[in-house]
């Protein structure tokens, strides 16, 4: 499962993502300027992360939108967005 | 077909639509050919609009909930939400059923869809 997380739904959307270890979240939008202590995956999409100028912790991997859709084409998805 | 629909309302209730505009999707939804399945949780900042001291007439919540109570619509609200917000389950209106955070986000993983406001 992929968790769509944006900055205004951050609260209730990482609550849910840390209960499924196996999911991968997905840092988007503002979402890209959290550093949430999670066990998942996480990943952030790489033109939000460019125009607000951030510099990712190791930890979470870039991802471009064109990936994003294909992983959003073939997993099932909860949007916090 | 129908369907396990999750309506999340995350606004403080005041200045702003999302609360009212929540309801009325949800009362819509719950509405439909298909009747679904519909959960309202008030979630973040939304606690304060699951508060009984919260004036519904003011919010134009009332006739959305009596439409959603006549479908069957469900009312939840997080109490970990809640806990964080220093608000208690006595403050909480008697229509909405406080439930742990654990199964608040279990009810997300689990639905078929959810919408939020």
């Amino acid at each position: 499962m992929l968790y769509l997380i944006d900055e205004p739904l951050a609260e209730i959307g990482l609550r849910t993502a840390r209960d499924d270890p196996d999911g991968t979240v997905v840092l988007i939008q503002d979402g890209v300027l959290l550093d949430p202590d999670l066990p998942n995956e996480t990943v952030a999409v790489s033109r939000d992360v460019a125009v607000r100028g951030v510099d990712l912790p190791d930890r979470i991997e870039p991802i471009t939108y064109e990936r994003l859709v294909e992983r959003i084409v073939t997993e099932e998805v909860r949007s916090f967005v | 077909m129908r369907r396990d629909v999750v309506v999340l309302l995350t606004r403080a209730p005041y200045g702003r639509v999302h609360v009212p505009e929540g309801l009325r999707a949800a009362s819509g939804v719950a509405a439909g050919f298909d009747r679904h399945d519909v959960s309202v949780v008030f979630t973040q900042d939304g606690v304060y609009a699951a508060r009984e001291a919260v004036d519904r007439e003011a919010l134009t919540m009332t006739d959305h909930l009596a439409d959603l109570e006549a479908d069957d619509g469900e009312l939840y609200v997080d109490a970990a939400a809640m806990e964080e917000r220093g608000l208690s389950p006595d403050e909480i209106a008697p229509d909405v059923t406080v439930r742990p955070g654990e199964a608040i986000t279990t009810m997300l993983t689990e639905a078929d869809h959810t919408l939020d406001f």
